[in-house]
This record gives structure tokens, sequence and C-alpha cells, in this order.
């Protein structure tokens, strides 16, 4: 060497190893599968949470854990699940497939994607911690009304920071899948070429983009209202405790979407590759799927219709929530008919794909009934409420997850699945969520109020059948669990296109898929 | 993903490849700014001022993340090569890194990666000096890079290429 006129910048571009690779990863593949571990993990949180949930109201009478605990657990267990559980869940599969099908070699932003990966852990530690702070958890529920949420100890401003991560892990999460999708796509992938989970995706992605500032501020708000003497939500200071609610449920049904939206595009994917049928009305899915985005932002006051309103306002937001109705029955009508006189076959994907039309459809019903204002304040904050939003959240968001998972899984190891296992999983599971969430509508509306450790004794029995479905659906997640991880060390080699219907462009490349996918762009015909 | 070669200079210029077109990126910025403005400013007329910073600040931040994100690609690594001198430039704007190596005592490394996962990395290394190129190319486009290289570099010296040639690394 003559000379340098720079000293050289000998080894910092050497491949990761170890630990490092995961931290500073920016491959679309890696921060998919470190999203879907740590929804995993979080699903295991939330779900110890719910079995000392159940524990407790397997009889009635204070059994196990004070009732201050029980409203942690239950506050806890929603912020856990949604927040940590589903919302990572469908990134971490949006990460992983978005850029396989659409041809596109990564994310938009991948240093981005890593940070947002990480906020996750660092909000949910802050938010965990709670529970060893002075004065407990949050419990005053996940909605965080004011002023109950108020009277929170040490724990609140824990809580608001931690929303706050989360919500900017969220909109880093959103922004990127939005550009990726945008501006990624291969030659020939038009938008109406899309599968129709990047479809569900975009419109998900605008969704968070447009509700998390909403949240952060109704947080912040709580938070001034606290500590800086403001008195957005205090009566006394001329503030209205109602208006938290217009603004928290502006944020929290747009939200209940963005859970539910991807869900729509995994069973969009999957029911057509085991009916060995196109997906039947491609472009009114697409409709119904921004329709459904387009109608959760004038529909959040149905949440608290029992807060009193105008019957202007009540019966806007009736008629409007009805109207939900119009484009999810027209996705339900197309899974029908993509099904009908299809050549079908029944590996757990699909079984759960099924399951979740079928139970998903439970859950849109009663939500019918619950967007009724007259008779919603018979049925408002009732167990009622907790059975029909399980039925959409579990049986719904949380199988088509599963469905996802066994889908796409021979294609991220290379490996199938264990099929006896899988239908194991599936049949308790099913079995069971029903077991647990079905006697639900009973004792709401027989009257047995939501967040209570102890009920009146003629809710026992309902409640104890209640139970044993929570806990053998609790324990049957250890079977996904170990089918997970058998599948992972090994088993039969999965072919490329893994099942006989798939269609799309993940289904052209190797089983395990390769680090580096499409750094060619596919072109689409 | 780009790499041209100028054969007559003996000038390779390498620059990363973009998705993001700026024209696309403002147009999906602007729309994400209506809509979230439009709900922020919704509340801030209710008198719930305190959503419209976090829905600029948020703003902010998606706008400066597209701005760095259309940065890279206007990187550039430049590799000059005439009889006797190697010269290296890297940078964005201008050259911004640069390096001159002795092209006889120079070699063209392509080290295999740790891991198939990983990628290989193409260096070249005089004496104690060593500078990486093409970190952001595909696994053929380095391959491909470091046989120019190699064809380039290679006759002049008299060392040979660590770890035999180049298209035998195997992915």
């Amino acid at each position: 060497m003559s000379s340098t006129t720079h000293d050289a910048h000998h080894d910092h571009h050497a491949p990761p190893k170890g630990i490092t690779r995961w931290l500073f990863t920016t491959n679309h593949k890696d921060l998919g599968i470190l999203y879907m571990v740590f929804a995993l993990i979080m699903f295991f949180v939330g779900g110890a949470m719910a079995m000392i949930i159940r524990v407790e109201l397997f009889q009635p009478g204070l059994t196990l854990v004070d009732p201050h605990f029980f409203n942690q657990m239950t506050t806890m267990h929603a912020l856990v699940m949604i927040f940590g559980a589903l919302m990572p869940a469908f990134t971490g599969l949006a990460n992983w497939l978005i850029p396989v099908q659409i041809g596109a070699p990564d994310m938009a932003l991948p240093r981005i994607n890593n940070w947002a990966f990480w906020l996750l852990p660092a909000g949910f530690t802050l938010l965990l911690l709670t529970l060893f702070l002075p004065g407990g958890a949050p419990a005053g529920g996940w909605t965080m009304y004011p002023p109950l949420i108020l009277q929170l100890g040490d724990a609140f401003p824990f809580l608001i920071f931690a929303v706050h991560i989360l919500g900017i892990s969220s909109i880093m999460g959103s922004i990127n899948i939005a550009a990726t999708i945008l501006n990624m796509r291969a030659p020939g992938m038009t938008l109406m070429k899309m599968p129709l989970f990047v479809w569900a995706w975009l419109i998900t992605a605008f969704l968070i983009v447009a509700v998390m500032p909403v949240l952060a501020g109704a947080v912040t708000m709580l938070l001034t209202d606290q500590y800086f003497g403001t008195s957005f939500f205090n009566a006394a200071g001329g503030g209205d405790p109602v208006m938290f609610q217009h603004i928290f449920w502006f944020f929290g049904h747009p939200e209940v979407y963005i859970l539910i939206l991807p869900a729509f595009g995994i069973v969009s994917a999957i029911i057509p590759t085991f009916a060995r049928k196109p997906l039947f009305g491609y472009s009114s899915m697409v409709y119904a799927t921004a329709s459904i985005a387009f109608l959760s932002f004038i529909v959040w006051g149905h949440h608290m219709f029992s807060v009193g309103m105008p019957l202007a306002g009540q019966l806007f937001f009736m008629y409007a929530t009805m109207l939900v109705a119009v484009p999810t029955g027209v996705k339900i009508f197309n899974w029908m008919a993509t099904m009908w006189q299809g050549s079908m076959t029944f590996e757990t994907p699909m079984l759960f794909a099924i399951a979740f039309v079928i139970l998903f459809t439970i859950g849109g019903l009663s939500g019918v009934m619950l967007a009724l204002a007259p008779v919603d304040l018979q049925y408002h904050d009732t167990y009622f409420v907790v059975a029909h939003f399980h039925y959409v959240l579990v049986s719904g968001a949380i199988f088509s997850v599963f469905a996802a998972v066994y889908f796409w899984l021979p294609k991220w190891t290379g490996n199938m699945y264990d099929e006896r296992l899988g239908k194991w999983h599936f049949w308790l599971s099913t079995i069971s969520v029903n077991v647990l969430f079905f006697p639900q509508h009973f004792l709401g509306l027989a009257g047995m109020p939501r967040r209570i450790p102890d009920y009146a004794l003629q809710f026992a029995e309902f409640n104890m059948i209640s139970s044993i479905g929570g806990f053998v659906f609790g324990l049957s997640q250890l079977i996904f669990l170990w089918v997970i991880i058998k599948c992972v060390r090994g088993g039969e080699k999965a072919s490329d296109q893994v099942w006989e219907g798939a269609k799309g462009l993940e289904w052209t490349l190797p089983s395990p898929a390769p680090y580096h996918t499409f750094e060619r762009p596919p072109v689409v015909k | 993903m780009a790499m041209t070669r100028q054969d007559d200079a003996r000038c390779f210029v390498l620059r990363p490849n973009v998705g993001l077109y700026w024209r696309t990126t403002v147009r999906v910025y602007v729309i994400t700014v209506i809509v979230t403005l439009t709900v922020a400013l919704s509340f801030t007329l209710a008198g719930f001022w305190p959503i419209l910073p976090f829905a600029g600040v948020e703003l902010v931040a998606l706008g400066v993340a597209l701005y760095v994100t259309a940065r890279r690609g206007r990187y550039r690594e430049v590799v000059r090569i005439d009889e006797r001198r190697i010269e290296i430039e890297k940078g964005y704007r201008g050259p911004e890194q640069s390096w001159a190596f002795d092209r006889v005592w120079s070699e063209v490394v392509l080290e295999p990666p740790a891991h198939r996962w990983h990628p290989s990395r193409l260096v070249i290394r005089c004496g104690a000096g060593a500078v990486e190129l093409g970190a952001f190319l595909t696994e053929p486009e380095r391959i491909r890079l470091g046989r120019e290289l190699r064809r380039c570099i290679g006759p002049v010296g008299t060392q040979s290429v660590e770890g035999g040639p180049i298209s035998e690394y195997k992915q």
C-alpha cells in the first residue's frame, strides 16, 4: 500500500454473527421471525394472565387472588394480547411475506424496520415491570378511562410511556409496509394483482398511521391532567371525561379492524389454495376491505351508547355500525363461494381457516346485536361483550395467525410440520374455544358484569364450564409450540410449492426461502 | 442494483439500487399528511390540541425517514485502476473516503460467508490495508465484480487470489 488518505475501515462490514445478527439485522425475514417469536412469547404471557382470570372465576368467591390483582390481570391481559401478541404477529407475517409476495428484495426502510421491532421489547419491559411497582400494574381496563385510570399508582407514567413506545413501533412498522407495497412491487405486479394479504396490510397500515397520533394525544392529555394541572378530562376543571371515551374509541375501533383486516387477507390466501379454485370475487374483496376500513372511522360511538348521547347520535352510530355487516357479509359470501364445488382437502391451515369463517361469523352476529342501541344498554359491560370480542379476536384473529403459521411454516423452515399434531391442536383449540366463550354469551345475557373477580351464585355453572374450556385451550397451545419447535428442528422436506393449489410469488422460491430473495425483480404476467 | 464499468478508464462505479423513487415517495407522503392532518385538525378544533403535535411529529419522522432512504441512492463507490495504482473512493455527494494502493501488491479476495444466510465480502487488500467493495450488491453481482477486478488487477501482479478462483465460490 503506497498511501491512504483515510484510515481504512477494515472489517466493519463483516457479516453479523450470533446475537448481533438478531440485534442489528435489517433483513425482512429475520425481522419477521423476531416479530413472530416475540408475539408467541407475549401470547403465552397474556395467556398465563388469562389462566389466572379463569382460575379465579372457576368458582364463586375470592379464591386465588385479591380483587386488585384480578383487575391488573384483566387490564394487562388485554394490553399484552392486543399490542404484544396480535399486532406483532401480523406485523411479523407482513415483514416476512409482503416482500416475497410482491417480488421485492426487502422492505423499503430496513433500518427503521429494525428499530420498530426493538422498540417492542423495550415497551413491554416497561409495561410488565409495572407489576412490581407500588400500587401494581394498570388495573383500570385497557381503555384507560379517566378518572379511574388517574387513581393508578406509580405505574401511571410507565403505562403512558409504554403506550407511546408501542405506538411509535406500530407507526414505524406501518410506514414501512405502506412504502414497500407502494414502491417496491415487481414489474407487472399491479395493485389489482396483489395478493389480498398485501391489500389488507396496505389498508391496515394507513389505518394505523391515521389513528395512532390520536391514541398518543389522548394518553398525553391523561398525563398532563395528572401531573401538569390541565383539565382536558377533569370535570372539576371544566373538562369532559366522556370526551376521552370519544377520542379513545376513535382510535380503538379502527384498532379492532387493524387486528382483523390482515386476518381476512390470510384466510383469502388459504381457502383458494385448499379449495383449488381462484378466490371468488377478488375485486369485491378489495373494495370490501377498503369499505370496512372507511366505516371503522365513523362507528366509534357504538362502544359508548350507555354514556348518554342524543337520539340522532345513537341512530347514526347504530346504522353506521350495522353497515359494517354489508362488506363483511360480502367477504364471508366470497369465501363460501370459493369453497363451493372446490376440490377441497382439509389440512390444518384449511381447518383453521374454515373455523375462522364460522366462528368469526358468530362474533360478527353478536356484534350486530351489540350495534342495536336499545338492547346494547342491556348488554353493555356484561360478559356478552366479552364473548363477542373474544369470538372475533381469538377464534377470528388468533385462529387466522395459527392458519398462517401452519400454511407458511414449510416455506420458512423447509420442513413440513407434523400434520397429526397440527390436527390435534386444531380440534382441541376449536372445541375448547367454544366451551370457553360460548357460555359467556349466556352469562352476559343473564346480567353478569365483566371485569369482576366474584359473582352471584346463579353464574357458577357457566363460569366453571368456561374455565374448563379456558384451561384446555391454554394447554392445547403447548401443542402449537411443540409443532413449531419440531418443524424448525427437522422433518419431511417441503417442496418449493409446498401445497398443490398454492399460487403466488412466494411459492416460486425454494423451501426454505433463501436469506435474500428477488434481488432481481421477477416479472409478473 | 447497478454496476457499471468503463473499460477504457478501468473505472468501476458501484451504486445501490433504491426502490423508492423520489416522486412516488413524495406522493405517498402527501397522501399520508392529508389523512393524518384531517383527523388531527378535527380534534384540535374540538379543543384537544395535543393530538396535533403528535401527528406533526409522526409526519416529520416519516418525512425524515423517507428522505434518508432516498439519500441512500446517492451512495457511490468508485474504483480506478491504472498500471501502477488502485484508487478507491466512497461517498454520497463526492469522495468522502479514499484509498490508494500499489497495484503490484494488491489482491482481490472474495471471502465466503460465515453462514450460508450471510453475504460474501469482496475486499481489495494491500499489505495491512483492506477495503470492502460492493457490500450492497447482490451475490451474483459481487462475484462478477470480483472476477472483473481480478482480471484488471491480477495479471499485473504475481499474487494469487485467496480461496481459489472466484467463480468457484459456492453460495
